[in-house]
């Protein structure tokens, strides 16, 4: 059984080269179906791997070739799978699988069909390498290559000028996060003469290592994380790559590429055991970013941009529960938000192929009746996501908000408001868009049909997982004796954190009513709002005169639009203007200027006069000899 | 030194063959002595009993054919087989020329077996000489006139920087000799320093070999001969001369000059002109609007990446040197093949003259991308194993200088993009560009070395460079 690893990442690189190069003449159906078998045989052989360690915690290994060895450093090109990977594993491939099948409807009659189909198989393939890898090259191989695929999708119809921009802003955001980590590898060859896990790891529990080297290296692995996993200052890539199509946004824009910096950090838990302040660095960060992007996404009128936003701000809150070192809870989360996530995506996928491109939800409402199953997947997912009792998100971020609680009040209240705006952003969304009265054009209204089954059939599977993925691991005073299973799973890996606290069952339902009580606020406060008075968001700040809505509502709407709503939409607002757009952007964007400015400044030396190069030539010499002898 | 005689002999007789003809078809023999000089070097690799320069050894007319020298000689025979591959079918039609090249790469080589100065010495001279012709080779281009002036001039000045090098070693030393100049050089400052006129010969003769690789401040030359000799000079500069002129940097100062002292003192001038030339290099690309200016530059920034591998512990950068030397070689290759077919459709090099090329010609496109990933550093190329291996290497001395590396190459992303930009993702119908079949083998060989230690480095890195007893 041991070939399983090499042939589940062969799989798909198989399939990239088969529809790369003769998919072109193909046909579209045996194309497509090509790819998604290529993910559909990883997929069987992940869960011959899964059963395998599930009765072996140790995991597996298996070396394919030296791929360097210079001095005492030998890297090999190896893959391994223990029990963080086979769930990963599964996760990529799993829902990999079901994107592929819907984009096979999703991407009917577009010219570039086969190579969508190309670079999905390829992105499975580099994916499957960074968290089947057994050291850190073989991480950054994937690593690289992801963010290649995520370049080569974003850019997928290139012809709009504005999509090329959007895919070579999420490479080079990239790239700025990828020096962090290549830098962090060298420190880790540097300080451990290896780039093996097991080496690594195993020398870094001994705890005889300078703390200070491995600070270092945490946050700068960090700073790799934070641009692949969209955190602040490198997250303002993540809401423009929503140019790509709507499957890519799914798949690699909310269920597994941007994860990869969670499953980074989780792989070097032992690492960061040994550095607090990274942790707490991860911890301010990703509070930061879950807040900031969950104000700007109550704001957004674009359906995938709301969505975008808030996968920004999901994995900012991963990133919390790995700043407390809760790695189950954020591994939890990662696994049940790629099931919602890539439903909300799918589901708006199937809206914005209803609607023949529209993205705009201020230009639809009462998609209800046309699109039953998109609706009522649709709603599943929005559930899951806002927390609804016993669906998986509930569990999830419950998890998530007791671990905080624990740790730190004051980040707790925080999470619990960035909870709290997500259930309202995506209520919000919902109700704009499958209710209320419709508002697009007559042609629409006339074309408006339920998407094809192999659309809607991806979308059930992702709802009764986005439903029952809190099984996952119950807290114990809802499972009992089933509780705390992927905890008990990823123990092999995770250990048993020495710090973590239990805390009691009455302080945990306390936590899981606050949670339930704000849902069921940002419920009726959406569904007043947009349903029953059908307030359609206004593309500029133009709050309508709120006189009247206050007679009728004892004045709680005013005071709660006045005290709440207004400071909060407007901060939104101001956000996304301001530090979004003008601020973060601006700053990265000036760092590109700059080097093209000295280059041009540059110029002016290199002039193409003789005289001048041989009196910078001396004026060099001099110097340099100078400078030897008396230094 | 049978590859070397062997390539110096054909180099005459083919000299001679031409007397008297206006065109006559060399190539194929050019090719096949240097396919003949290619063998002999495993076969030597294999009998070497002599492991290595760091013991002594009693060299043969000054030069010492071990195997550190055979690897660099290897790499810069296979760039020069490419340079001939590529090029040659139409564009080297007389035996002078090719002659030329040929001597020049005696000097090549010599530049990576000696063990005396004057050896250099002659190595630099003989690899530089035909190079002044060849860059005006285009008698008629003005351009090309320009080029082949600046660089006599300039190099003319860089040989008298480098003689008076030569002779403070020799005033601070008592010797030319590489092995004695070792033993005479001391340890450390207690064993009695170095004095001012071994240390300034040590810089003096940095100076000449930056201004071979172009490293900053003595790089101004070499955009300006770059653009203006034609594109098989060109290439030849940049792979073969660079390449050749790397080898000696390494076998004088990581051998003659190795002792602690003397490394502590060359060592910190010259990781500052590695930063400056990584940082000119990049930036002056990015304002480039022609893509063999902009090649110009990159090389120049290739040359600070590679300055790493002298910088650092010379058993670990050896072996990245020559990957990397192997990937640079490789990849340029295949870009100075593609700019000069554009160049003869459009009639110049501008960035806009690529456009639409990756769509029109497909396998061309792939080895183009092939190419670039490769210059960028981009897992699974050769570029990326050989950066990898460099700045690993670097790091343990010069973690400052290989934050800068890093930077350097994020930047040199922008302008390696903006060629796959213009020749994948524009609107126009770029012009079929059919290579002859020769150029296909050759280009066949360029893409098979940058795969082929992209996937799988050890192949070389994992090679034996001294007999471990």
């Amino acid at each position: 059984m041991m070939q399983n690893l090499a042939l589940i990442i062969l799989s798909p690189l198989a399939g990239f080269l088969i529809t790369g190069l003769i998919g072109k003449r193909l046909p579209e159906k045996v194309t497509g179906w090509l790819g998604s078998l290529a993910v559909l045989v990883s997929f069987v052989l992940s869960i011959s791997v899964f059963n395998q360690i599930a009765a072996n915690p140790a995991g597996m290994h298996q070396k394919l070739f030296t791929f360097l060895s210079v001095g005492s450093l030998q890297i090999d090109f190896a893959l391994q799978a223990d029990r963080l990977t086979a769930l990963m594993m599964l996760v990529v491939t799993g829902i990999g699988f079901l994107i592929h099948v819907y984009s096979i409807a999703y991407m009917h009659g577009d010219a570039g069909f086969y190579k969508f189909f190309a670079y999905l198989n390829l992105f499975v393939f580099n994916m499957l390498v960074l968290i089947m890898g057994a050291n850190f090259l073989m991480l950054f191989f994937g690593w690289e290559g992801v963010g290649l695929c995520s370049y080569l999708l974003i850019g997928f119809w290139y012809e709009n000028a504005e999509y090329g921009k959007a895919a070579r802003k999420a490479f080079v955001m990239n790239r700025i996060g990828d020096l962090g980590l290549l830098l962090g590898l060298f420190l880790i060859i540097f300080e451990f003469g290896s780039l093996d896990y097991h080496t690594v790891f195993e020398a870094a529990a001994r705890g005889d290592h300078n703390l200070g080297v491995i600070t270092a290296i945490c946050i700068l692995l960090f700073v790799g994380a934070m641009g692949k996993s969209a955190q602040i200052p490198l997250y303002t890539w993540l809401p423009d790559a929503m140019a790509g199509p709507t499957p890519v946004s799914a798949l690699i824009h909310a269920a597994t590429m941007v994860t990869a910096g969670i499953y980074l950090v989780v792989r070097c838990n032992t690492l960061y055991h040994f550095a607090p302040v990274a942790q707490e660095l991860i911890l301010y960060v990703g509070i930061a970013t879950s807040i900031l992007a969950a104000l700007i996404g109550l704001k957004q009128n674009d359906i995938k941009k709301v969505l975008a936003y808030s996968t920004v701000s999901q994995l900012g809150l991963m990133f919390v529960a790995l700043g407390c070192g809760a790695y189950t809870a954020a591994m939890f989360h990662l696994t049940t938000h790629a099931f919602f996530k890539a439903l909300l995506f799918l589901g708006s996928g199937s809206v914005i192929h209803g609607m023949g491109g529209e993205q705009d939800i201020r230009r639809m409402g009462a998609l209800k009746a046309s699109m039953p199953l998109t609706f009522w997947t649709f709603l599943i997912g929005t559930l899951a996501i806002a927390g609804f009792p016993f669906m998986s998100g509930f569990f999830s971020k419950d998890e998530i908000l007791a671990e905080v609680f624990v740790h730190n009040k004051v980040v707790w209240a925080l999470a619990v408001g960035s909870a709290l705006l997500t259930s309202i952003y995506m209520l919000r969304l919902f109700f704009v868009t499958f209710l209320g009265s419709f508002r697009g054009t007559d042609e629409q209204k006339h074309h408006l049909h339920e998407s094809p089954w192999m659309m809607t059939v991806p979308l059930a599977i992702l709802a009764i997982l986005s439903i029952g993925g809190g099984l996952l691991n119950l807290p114990e005073i809802v499972g009992g004796g089933m509780a705390h299973t992927l905890k008990h799973w990823l123990e092999p890996v995770t250990g048993k954190p020495a710090g973590e606290h239990a805390i009691s069952h009455g302080t945990e339902l306390a936590l899981m009513g606050v949670a339930v009580a704000m849902l069921l606020g940002a419920w009726l406060y959406t569904r007043n709002k947009y349903q029953s008075k059908g307030v359609v968001p206004e593309a500029d700040e133009a709050q309508e005169g709120t006189g009247r809505l206050l007679s009728h509502k004892f004045y709680v709407d005013e005071v709660y639009d006045a005290a709440i709503v207004q400071p909060v939409n407007t901060t939104g607002e101001i956000l996304y203007e301001q530090a979004d757009r003008k601020g973060i952007d601006r700053i990265v964007n000036a760092l590109g200027n700059l080097w093209v400015w000295l280059g041009g400044l540059y110029k002016k030396v290199q002039n193409g006069n003789l005289e001048y190069y041989l009196i910078f030539m001396v004026a060099g010499l001099i110097l340099i000899v100078g400078f030897n002898l008396f230094r | 030194m049978r590859s070397l005689l062997l390539i110096f002999l054909g180099a005459i007789a083919i000299l001679f063959a031409g007397l008297g003809k206006k065109e006559i078809r060399m190539l194929p023999w050019a090719i096949a002595l240097l396919l003949g000089a290619l063998v002999f070097i495993p076969m030597d690799w294999i009998a070497n009993e002599q492991p290595d320069w760091v013991n002594h050894i009693v060299p043969y007319f000054m030069m010492v054919f071990d195997r550190s020298a055979l690897a660099f000689m290897a790499v810069i025979i296979i760039a020069a087989m490419l340079v001939l591959g590529l090029f040659g079918q139409r564009e080297i039609t007389g035996s002078d020329q090719l002659g030329l090249i040929l001597f020049s790469l005696c000097g090549a080589l010599i530049l990576c077996s000696f063990t005396h100065m004057v050896m250099l010495f002659l190595g630099i001279e003989a690899l530089s000489i035909p190079l002044f012709v060849l860059a005006g080779s285009r008698k008629k281009d003005l351009r090309s006139n320009e080029a082949a002036i600046k660089y006599f001039l300039m190099g003319a000045f860089s040989t008298a920087i480098f003689l008076m090098g030569c002779a403070f070693v020799y005033g601070g030393t008592g010797t030319l000799d590489l092995s004695v100049m070792q033993r005479v050089i001391p340890g450390s400052a207690a064993m009695g320093g170095m004095t001012g006129l071994a240390k300034t010969g040590v810089v003096l003769l940095m100076t000449g070999l930056c201004f071979k690789i172009a490293a900053v401040p003595f790089h101004f030359w070499s955009p300006d001969v770059y653009e203006g000799s034609p594109n098989r000079t060109t290439l030849f500069m940049a792979t073969v001369v660079k390449i050749a002129s790397f080898s000696a940097f390494f076998r004088l100062f990581n051998f003659a000059f190795s002792s602690p002292l003397a490394h502590g003192n060359w060592s910190f001038v010259l990781a500052i002109l590695a930063a400056a030339t990584i940082l000119v290099g990049n930036i002056g690309a990015l304002a480039q609007r022609n893509l063999k200016r902009t090649m110009a530059y990159s090389s120049i920034a290739h040359a600070g990446y590679m300055l790493l591998a002298i910088l650092a512990n010379p058993l670990e950068s050896f072996w990245a040197l020559i990957v990397y030397s192997l990937a640079y070689a490789g990849s340029s290759a295949v870009v100075f093949y593609i700019l000069n077919k554009v160049q003869e459709k459009k009639g110049n090099t501008e960035f806009e003259s690529f456009n639409g090329f990756g769509r029109a010609n497909r396998w061309l496109g792939i080895l183009l991308i092939l190419a670039l990933f490769s210059m960028a550093g981009i897992p699974v190329t050769a570029g990326f194993a050989g950066k990898f291996l460099l700045f690993s290497a670097a790091f343990t001395g010069f973690k400052w200088l290989v934050i800068v590396a890093l930077l350097g190459s994020a930047i040199s992303i922008a302008y390696y993009f903006r060629v796959f930009r213009h020749a994948f993702l524009t609107e126009a119908d770029g012009d079929i560009i059919k290579p002859e079949w020769q150029d296909s083998v050759f280009l066949a060989i360029a893409a098979t070395v940058l795969l082929l230690i992209g996937i799988w480095p050890a192949l070389i890195t994992g090679l034996q460079l001294f007999e471990l007893h």
